[in-house]
């Protein structure tokens, strides 16, 4: 897990520390002191109460009302802070004590290089299962026995039963409990993991008889809430799927176009996170319900300032970094400008400063490490996608979107604001001469 | 406590020598060495580093330049060579082996990748990224060329947005001359780093071999900013070889009456007793020039520094004594 321990941080007053507990490649911890609430800042106050509300649980009176399931997506800029709302959530979800949510990080339990639909549902299994060994949750046999049976039937039969490590003795005489059914899908899906060659396969059988693993699952699920609510008053489980937005291009397709029936046959609440370009995709948008993060905005449409957009980052930049490492609030304000409501980004240019930078951070360096960032998007910007970013400049609302257009939200050189309602250029890439000529190359064309 | 952390210690002496390496290369290229040595010796224990270049033996050498100022942080880097994988190698062998060298090295330099890195092995790295970042703790510097680096923004964009950055060796233009020699300032204002970028400035437009009126002022500051940093045998040697015989075909007296009177300035900062003599020497030469141009500062000045100097040692007088 990320550095550093939450109670005895203090913010560097050194660049090299700066520079070292920068780590773009993790998210933070739900109780980490470098966490600043962006909520306000992203025009976003309600969020989670609206994230809340589509899982069933009315936050101000501290109950659940009904609902059998709800699959939702949870698209974002890739950067923008999913990770860290989402552990955020799932803390606010567990505290009101009615749920509990369980987050399955899909790069820790399986293979995202190639990672499908019955893996997710092997990997979820085996998180509940953990949970409620972890928990002292007790199960009988009889609750517990359909899964198994299923998961012989299924899965043993083709991995075979020397490759699961010898877990779960087979045979009518076995003792089940959840520890040893918790290690039984463990070994499944670490087997899938390492791309075993059976595991085509086990996936085709599980798309083959999804009916009898749904009415399995499904029946362990309602089993799980049960004993729960019996044990500490949860009332329902909620899966958060965290790195399914980072799957390959295809394997993100054909679980958000294809398997999305199958997805919904099972009755629970889950979240996934889903890349940002998904959500223009009309297989997909309109197929399941979903959600935006959106970015901290620091203009509004109009462009006017946005106070608590200046301020969020601001505090982002001031918790990893002591204000007596900048010479004056205006380089605080050049950089938080230039990250274009972007976390990472904002970070990536602190980075460069300290880089940079001798022992102060002015503004000469902030210009140069500004520089630097824009050479960076140079290096993939093609013409035509000048064109478009400075077109984009120009629209008042959000005229729709092509490939082109997708593309660039991907790579982060559009960014858009309001859950999508307008776009702009990344302030960095403004400063490259492509943008200009393209934007009056625009202005002649106006003009004329 | 790890290398990397002692590394974040101040240490001048260290960050000096580190500034002094990067002299040789060019100008265009200070900026992105320096940035690249600060965030290879400072930054995560995991990042993924971009250095842009086209000649291999620039690369090499610059990956000698930056191992030596590792090793003065007390790190050590490894050099993997892309040939010395098996050709099929796919890109779980070199996960195997980052992880497996990531235990015992800080830096992995990664070497000839080009060809290698293939759409579908970019997109495979952008999927393994987090495996990799997890298991590899070590800063993995990849020197591509510029085509190679525009690959990974477009087939690895989420590996892309974990760059720790792009640091760009592509630029050896040497800089433009300047069109009149410039001196600096008697009293250096400049900052350590200023200097040293001034170093590996002056030695780019030495290597253009521009005319003696502006190669000797170069020259002559070049010296000045090493013995500064303590380099006082390089200094003198550009003194004594190359400045004092520059001077002398020119017939320029007031510069070698300076060059005479900072050749004994740098012999008398090398401490070396056997050097008073010479030090005398070139004083007292440099006294003859300047009252033969009438230039009373200097005199004033250089019968302080004779002044200063201890008494010649007398020799002992024989003893022709009775046994």
């Amino acid at each position: 897990m990320t550095q550093p321990a939450s109670t005895n941080y203090q913010v560097p007053t050194e660049l090299y520390d700066v520079l070292s507990q920068l780590h773009y490649e993790e998210g933070l911890p739900a109780d980490d002191p470098r966490y600043v609430d962006t909520l306000a800042a992203r025009n976003s106050q309600d969020l989670f109460q609206r994230l809340a509300k589509r899982f069933g649980y009315w936050q101000e009176k501290n109950m659940v009302v009904a609902t059998q399931k709800t699959h939702l997506l949870f698209f974002g800029h890739i950067g923008s802070g999913k990770t860290t709302e989402l552990r955020h959530y799932a803390q606010e979800f567990n505290r009101s004590g009615l749920y509990c949510a369980l987050e399955v990080n899909v790069n820790e339990r399986l293979d995202r290089n190639n990672c499908q639909f019955p893996d997710l549902l092997l990997a979820m299994a085996q998180s509940l299962l953990e949970v409620l060994h972890e928990e002292g949750i007790l199960l009988g046999d009889a609750q517990l026995q359909p899964l198994l049976d299923w998961f012989k039937r299924t899965v043993e039969t083709r991995i075979g039963e020397h490759a699961l490590h010898g877990e779960v003795k087979t045979g009518a005489e076995s003792k089940l409990s959840l520890l040893g059914l918790g290690k039984l899908f463990a070994s499944a899906t670490a087997s899938f993991r390492t791309g075993a060659t059976y595991r085509n396969e086990v996936r085709d059988e599980i798309r083959n008889s999804f009916g009898q693993l749904a009415e399995a699952f499904n029946d362990f699920l309602r089993v799980a809430e049960q004993a729960l609510e019996a044990e500490r008053g949860v009332k329902r489980i909620l899966f958060i799927l965290d790195g399914t937005d980072k799957l390959r291009d295809e394997d993100s397709r054909r679980l958000f176009e294809l398997d999305i029936a199958q997805m919904q046959q099972i009755d629970t609440l889950a979240l996934y996170t889903a890349p940002l370009h998904l959500a223009y995709d009309g297989n997909v948008g309109s197929r399941i319900e979903h959600m935006i993060l959106p970015m901290i905005k620091l203009y509004a449409q109009d462009g006017s300032e946005q106070a608590s957009g200046w301020e969020a980052l601001s505090q982002i930049l001031l918790r990893r970094a002591d204000r007596s490492l900048f010479a004056d609030n205006q380089v605080i304000r050049t950089l938080v400008e230039h990250s274009g409501g972007h976390p990472r980004e904002l970070l990536c240019l602190l980075k460069y400063c300290c880089e940079i930078a001798d022992d102060r951070i002015d503004s000469a360096t902030a210009e140069q490490a500004i520089d630097e960032l824009a050479a960076e998007y140079r290096r993939f910007l093609e013409p035509e996608d000048y064109t478009l970013l400075a077109a984009r400049d120009q629209d008042k609302i959000h005229g729709g979107n092509d490939e082109r257009g997708k593309k660039l939200l991907y790579k982060l050189a559009l960014l858009e604001y309001n859950h999508g309602s307008w776009q702009r250029s990344h302030p960095v890439i403004r400063r490259l001469e492509g943008y200009q000529r393209a934007k009056q190359a625009a202005a002649d064309v106006a003009g004329n | 406590m790890s290398p990397a952390t002692n590394s974040n210690e101040p240490d001048f002496c260290g960050y000096l020598q580190r500034q002094l390496l990067g002299c040789e290369l060019p100008p265009a290229q200070q900026t992105s060495y320096r940035r690249l040595l600060t965030t290879a010796l400072h930054g995560a224990p995991f990042q993924f580093v971009l250095c842009e270049i086209f000649d291999q033996t620039r690369r090499d050498r610059l990956i000698e330049i930056i191992d030596q100022a590792a090793a003065t942080a007390g790190l050590s880097s490894h050099r993997i060579d892309c040939r010395e994988l098996p050709d099929s190698a796919g890109l779980e062998v070199l996960e195997a082996l980052l992880n497996d060298l990531a235990a015992r090295h800080t830096i992995l330099h990664l070497c000839g990748f080009d060809h290698w890195l293939s759409r579908e092995r970019w997109q495979a790295l952008n999927i393994r990224r987090d495996a990799i970042a997890a298991r590899c703790r070590a800063r993995l510097l990849w020197w591509l060329d510029p085509d190679s680096v525009r690959q990974c923004a477009l087939e690895a964009p989420d590996l892309w947005a974990w760059r720790s950055g792009v640091y760009d060796f592509t630029n050896t233009t040497p800089p433009t001359l300047p069109t009149q020699a410039s001196y600096a300032p008697t009293i250096d204002p400049r900052s350590t780093l200023e200097r040293t970028q001034r170093i590996g400035q002056i030695k780019a437009w030495l290597q253009q071999n521009p005319p003696d009126e502006l190669r000797l002022p170069l020259l002559d500051e070049l010296a000045t900013l090493l013995q500064d940093f303590g380099q006082l045998d390089e200094a003198l040697r550009i003194r004594l070889n190359e400045e004092m015989l520059g001077y002398e075909e020119l017939g320029d007296v007031h510069s070698l009456l300076m060059t005479e009177a900072n050749i004994a300035i740098t012999l008398i900062k090398r401490g070396h007793s056997q050097d008073l003599p010479e030090v005398r020497r070139r004083l007292q030469r440099a006294l003859e020039l300047a009252e033969q141009m009438q230039l009373p500062k200097e005199i004033s000045t250089i019968h302080q520094y004779l002044d200063n100097l201890p008494a010649p040692r007398r020799k002992k007088a024989k003893k022709h004594g009775r046994p």
